[in-house]
C-alpha cells in the first residue's frame, strides 16, 4: 500500500511541478492540462487511501496534507484566472501546494489506523471541516499576499485583497463548523463541550487569530499595512498548528 | 465621558485586546505542554471549573492566575463588544442606514457575545463528576438525593480490546454502536428515568447528562463483565449554547453571501467590508 501511495504522491508532485514551470513560462493552457493531471492523480491517491483504510483521508498529518493539496487545486481551478504579470495569485497558490506536499513528504507516510469512531458523523465533520478551513484560508493567503506585493491602484475587478477577505471569511466559517462538530463530539464523548488541554487551546488561538485578522485597524498603509500581514499569515499559522498537532 | 466611551468602543481597543488574548492563549498552550503543569491542566477537566477555582487544594496557583487572566481579557473584550454594538445599533436606528449586511454583522456580534457567555456559564454553572467507575449493580450518588445505577452491561467484542488505548481500538475490533450500558437514574431512591447509554450517545434527563467514556477490563474490576467509566454532568446553558452557535455561523455565512461581490466603482478599499465592519462607524463621525 505504501508503494501505491508513493506512486500517487510522486505523480501528483510531478504534474504540479510541471504545471508550476508552465505557469512561469506563461503557457496557460498547458499549465491547466498538467494541473488537471496532478489533480486527478492526487484524487486517485485519496481514493486509494479511502478504499484501503475505510475512512476519509483527513485523520493524520499525511492524509490531511494531501487532502489540503487536493482542495487547493480545486480552488485553483474554480477561482483563479490567468494574469499578465508575475508574480500573480496562481504563483502563490502553487507555492502553497508545494509547501503542503512537502510537509506530506516529511510526515510519516502511513494511513491513520481506522479508529472505531472514525465513521461517527461529528468526528468526520470535525476533521473534514478543519482540512477544508486550512485549504481555504491558505487560498485566501495567496490573494492577500498578491495584494500586498502588487499594492494599490488596480481596478476593482482585480482587487485581490477583497477576494482574499472573502476566502478568509469562508475559511473562518469552515473552521467554526469544525469547532461546532468538535464540541458536540466532545459533549457526547466526555460530557462537556470543552476539555482543558493543548488541542482546545490551539483552537482558541486560531479563533482569536482570525478575529485579529478581521478586526485589526489600518489607517495609513492600505493593503501594504499590518492587516495584510496578519490576514496573509492566517493560512500559515493554521498550517503550523496543524503540523504541530499532527506531530504530537 | 464621551471620550472614554469612544475609546472603549474603538476598533484599536478591540485589536489590542485580541492581540493580548492571543499572547495569553499562547502562554496557556505552553503551560499545557509543560511537563510540570500538563497533569494539572488535565485535572481541570475533572470537575466544574468553579469548584476547581475556589478549592485551595485543587490546581496550581499559576494555572488559576492564568485562567483568571483569560477571564479578565474576555471581560475587557466583552466591554468593547457592548459599547461598539450599542453605538452601531444607535447609528443604524437614528440615521436610518440601509444595508442588510450591517444588521447581519450586528446580530453576529451579539451572538458571539452570547456564545462567550455560554462558555463562561458552562465553566461555572451546574456540576460535573468525572471518571466514575461502576460495575453491574453499583450506584453513584451525586447530591440532592440523585443517584445513577449501572443495571446491565452488554458487550459483544473480545474483552482483550479493552486493554488497548482509545487510539488503538479499531473499528474492526470494537463496535461502539453494539456495546452499551443500561443506566437507571433515581431520586430519593425512586427511579425517575432509565436509558441505554452507548459510547458517543449519552443519556439525557432534563439538564443531567450521563456519558459513557469507556468500558473497563473486567480483570481490573475482578468481575466477569466489563465495568464502565462515566461522567455525570449538568450544564443548564448547554441547549441554548448549542442553538446559538450555529446561528452565529449562519450569520457569518449570510454576511459573506451578501458582501461577496465588491461594491462597484471602488478601487482597492483600505477598509474592506467584513474586516472590522462593525467598527466602521465612528461615534464622532
Amino acid at each position: 500500500m505504501k508503494d501505491l501511495l508513493m506512486f500517487f504522491y510522486a505523480g501528483a508532485c510531478f504534474f504540479c511541478a510541471l504545471a508550476f514551470l508552465l505557469h512561469i513560462v506563461k503557457r496557460r493552457t498547458s499549465e491547466r492540462v498538467a494541473a488537471s493531471a496532478g489533480l486527478v492523480i492526487n484524487g486517485a491517491g485519496l481514493g486509494a487511501v479511502m478504499l484501503a483504510s475505510g475512512h476519509l483521508p483527513v485523520f493524520n498529518l499525511f492524509e490531511s496534507m494531501i487532502s489540503t493539496a487536493f482542495i487547493l487545486l480545486c480552488l485553483y481551478f474554480f477561482f483563479t484566472r490567468a494574469e499578465e504579470r508575475l508574480p500573480d495569485v496562481v504563483l502563490w497558490v502553487w507555492i502553497e501546494v508545494f509547501l503542503v506536499l512537502g510537509l506530506a513528504l516529511l510526515s510519516p507516510k502511513i494511513l491513520a489506523p481506522s479508529r472505531y469512531d472514525f465513521n461517527h458523523p461529528f468526528v468526520v465533520c470535525f476533521f473534514l471541516f478543519r482540512v477544508g478551513a486550512l485549504a481555504t484560508i491558505l487560498f485566501s493567503s495567496a490573494f492577500i499576499i498578491q495584494a500586498r506585493v502588487q499594492g494599490e491602484g488596480l481596478p476593482a475587478e482585480t482587487n485581490h485583497f477583497y477576494q482574499g477577505r472573502n476566502f478568509l471569511l469562508l475559511g473562518a466559517i469552515l473552521f467554526l463548523a469544525s469547532e461546532y462538530s468538535g464540541m458536540i463530539w466532545c459533549q457526547n464523548g466526555w460530557g462537556d463541550v470543552w476539555r482543558w488541554g493543548g488541542g482546545h487551546l490551539q483552537s482558541v488561538f486560531i479563533f482569536l487569530y482570525l478575529m485579529l485578522a478581521f478586526h485589526i485597524q489600518e489607517s495609513k498603509n492600505g493593503v501594504r499595512g499590518i492587516r495584510s500581514i496578519v490576514a496573509g499569515m492566517s493560512g500559515f499559522v493554521l498550517l503550523a498548528l496543524t503540523v504541530m498537532r499532527g506531530v504530537e | 465621558m464621551k471620550e472614554v466611551t469612544r475609546k472603549l468602543s474603538s476598533l484599536s481597543f478591540a485589536g489590542w485586546t485580541v492581540a493580548a488574548l492571543i499572547l495569553w492563549c499562547a502562554l496557556g498552550i505552553v503551560l499545557a505542554g509543560s511537563k510540570a503543569l500538563s497533569d494539572q491542566v488535565f485535572h481541570m477537566n475533572e470537575m466544574i471549573l468553579r469548584d476547581w477555582l475556589i478549592r485551595p487544594q485543587q490546581g496550581a496557583l499559576l494555572l488559576k492566575v492564568w485562567f483568571l487572566g483569560l477571564c479578565a481579557g474576555m471581560m475587557v473584550l466583552g466591554v468593547n463588544l457592548v459599547f461598539c454594538t450599542w453605538n452601531k445599533f444607535v447609528r443604524l436606528i437614528t440615521r436610518n442606514r440601509s444595508g442588510v449586511s450591517k444588521y447581519v454583522m450586528l446580530v453576529v456580534h451579539i451572538l458571539f457575545g452570547l456564545v462567550a457567555l455560554g462558555h463562561l456559564g458552562s465553566f461555572m454553572l451546574g456540576y460535573r463528576y468525572e471518571n466514575i467507575r461502576l460495575s453491574e449493580g453499583e450506584a453513584f450518588d451525586f447530591g440532592s438525593g440523585l443517584s445513577i445505577r449501572l443495571e446491565r452491561v452488554h458487550f459483544v467484542d473480545d474483552l482483550r480490546v479493552l486493554q488497548l488505548t482509545h487510539r488503538g481500538q479499531t473499528a474492526a475490533d470494537f463496535h461502539y454502536r453494539s456495546n452499551y450500558a443500561d443506566m437507571v437514574l433515581s431520586r430519593g431512591g425512586r427511579e425517575v428515568y432509565r436509558d441505554r447509554v452507548f459510547i458517543l450517545d449519552p443519556m439525557r434527563f432534563k439538564a443531567i447528562q450521563v456519558t459513557l467514556k469507556r468500558f473497563t477490563s473486567p480483570r481490573l474490576r475482578r468481575s466477569e463483565k466489563p465495568g464502565v467509566v462515566l461522567v455525570v454532568s449538568r450544564n443548564p446553558v448547554l441547549t441554548t449554547f448549542l442553538l446559538i452557535y450555529p446561528f452565529m455561523i449562519v450569520g457569518i455565512g449570510l454576511f459573506l453571501g451578501i458582501t461577496w461581490r465588491k461594491p462597484h466603482g471602488s478601487m482597492i478599499n483600505p477598509k474592506p467590508a467584513g474586516l472590522n465592519q462593525i467598527h466602521h462607524i465612528h461615534p464622532r463621525a
